[in-house]
């Protein structure tokens, strides 16, 4: 509103339509840093003011999530690792409780949303990045070896015929300076290769194409 | 299929592998929306067993990821002898069209199996007193799906339904049609509405579409006795927009 003074009023509402005090932690021309009392559902409305008149309002609604469970699914070895360190930037051991699988230990920690570092002095952890935004579960590997790489994703956009062609993406831990290459191969369940797919370069990205048959 | 690294003492195997060979995933999948409004569900997934069970460790659910209640549209499923089939409450969430539920798994290694299955979300908008206002922000949802009108539609082909039901003013049955083509543009859903000889009743679901399949069908149970028609929005999806066409 070019040449008009006027000032901006938030109201928050809760589910029921009842008005919940607001703190406003800092305000600028374009943005507003708001305190939500707690965990609930919300409808946060905005009004522009001038000379105590509402000249426009607008509306938004929004959740905020508490505490919720969330399980990381460790494969790799049966036996609970003693010292697995859960951790955010502000938390930095996070108290689990475990449950053996079959196969694997789930570890569970009750915590808000937001992205968790998972570590041990014994076990090198690998998995994907762990931010229960998107995730409430989480898949990893532990191993003992030096070195570790962990898929991020793949793509297979043919696999007729024998043929296989896709896109993968992974990324590895540990000292990548050690590493000299990379092979993509088929191996069967008891680890035999039997078909060495291709070479791969070092990058954080590979790409094949048509062509790398295997049996 | 799994990546190897090459160090000084030659290769070693990494835990970066995906089993490439073929597992079967359940094929009894249900998907249930208890929230009656457009736009809207309350999700539940049902599951039976995969004929090859023993291979499995972890079933993974994903959903669309929209903004809704919560915020984690993902589950996972421990595989256990003991379930005859398995069944996880979501709750509440946003729905748009063209949504589906994808079924993933994790063999006894940990390493996920590259077949999935998915499932078309069916939205129930029971709740829908009238034809979905589609060029505007139609349902409360936080995010925002106007769509454009797409134009003439060509009228399916081979559209019909049949009471199976015998008990007098009570109706139930498949609907179907052949899905005509239209690329390229593509159908991903259609809107169905019970009308009488002047206007909406109600709104009955949001039967999203996966493929490109020729046969539409869907089973209509509960149709109001006054419903003199089925009335159907297709909506269509071209160039990543949504495109809305003339109820037929």
């Amino acid at each position: 509103m070019p040449g008009k003074q006027y000032s901006t009023e938030f109201e928050l509402f809760g589910v029921n339509g009842d008005s919940i005090p607001l703190n406003i932690l800092s305000m600028g021309q374009n943005f507003a840093r708001i305190e939500i009392p707690q965990p609930g559902a919300y409808m946060l409305v905005v009004r522009l003011v001038s000379g105590g008149v509402t000249q426009d309002e607008d509306y938004g609604r929004f959740t905020i999530a508490g505490p919720q469970l969330v399980n990381f699914y460790i494969f790799g070895t049966d036996q609970v690792i003693g010292d697995l360190n859960i951790r955010t930037s502000s938390n930095p051991n996070i108290n689990w409780t475990s449950v053996q699988g079959d196969g694997f230990v789930r570890y569970t920690i009750e915590h808000i949303q937001t992205c968790f570092s998972v570590g041990s002095n014994t076990w090198l952890i690998t998995g994907p990045s762990y931010c229960s935004r998107e995730e409430g579960n989480f898949v990893a590997h532990a191993t003992q070896a030096e070195i570790d790489t962990h898929l991020n994703d793949i793509k297979i956009d043919t696999w007729a015929d024998g043929e296989l062609g896709g896109t993968l993406w992974f990324y590895w831990f540990g000292d990548s300076g050690v590493i000299d290459d990379y092979r993509l191969v088929v191996v069967d369940r008891n680890g035999t290769v039997h078909s060495n797919v291709c070479m791969i370069d070092k990058p954080d990205k590979y790409e094949f194409h048509n062509g790398h048959a295997f049996t | 299929m799994r990546i190897d690294i090459l160090i000084d003492q030659g290769y070693v195997s990494t835990n970066m592998a995906v089993r490439i060979d073929q597992v079967e995933l359940p094929d009894t999948i249900e998907l249930l929306d208890a929230d009656p409004r457009a736009g809207w569900l309350d999700l539940t997934v049902r599951f039976g067993k995969s004929a090859d069970e023993s291979e499995i460790a972890l079933y993974k659910i994903i959903t669309p990821r929209h903004a809704g209640v919560g915020s984690t549209y993902t589950a996972i499923v421990e595989a256990n002898d003991q379930e005859e089939s398995y069944e996880v409450h979501f709750g509440g969430m946003e729905t748009h069209p063209g949504d589906r539920v994808i079924l993933q798994a994790y063999d006894r290694d940990g390493y996920l199996i590259l077949t999935h299955t998915a499932r078309p979300v069916i939205d129930v908008m029971t709740a829908q007193s009238g034809l979905i206002e589609y060029a505007g922000c139609y349902a409360e949802v936080l995010e925002c799906k106007p769509a454009d009108e797409y134009g003439t539609y060509p009228e399916p082909s081979g559209a019909g339904f049949e009471d199976e039901d015998p008990t007098a003013g009570s109706r139930t049955g498949d609907l179907e049609w052949t899905v005509p083509d239209v690329s390229p543009a593509r159908v991903i859903a259609y809107d169905l509405y019970y009308a009488d000889g002047e206007s909406i009743l109600r709104g009955e679901a949001r039967v999203n579409r996966i493929g490109d399949g020729e046969q539409f069908k869907f089973r209509l149970t509960n149709v109001p006795q006054n419903a003199e028609y089925v009335a159907v929005v297709p909506l269509l999806t071209q160039n990543g927009e949504y495109l809305y066409a003339d109820p037929f």
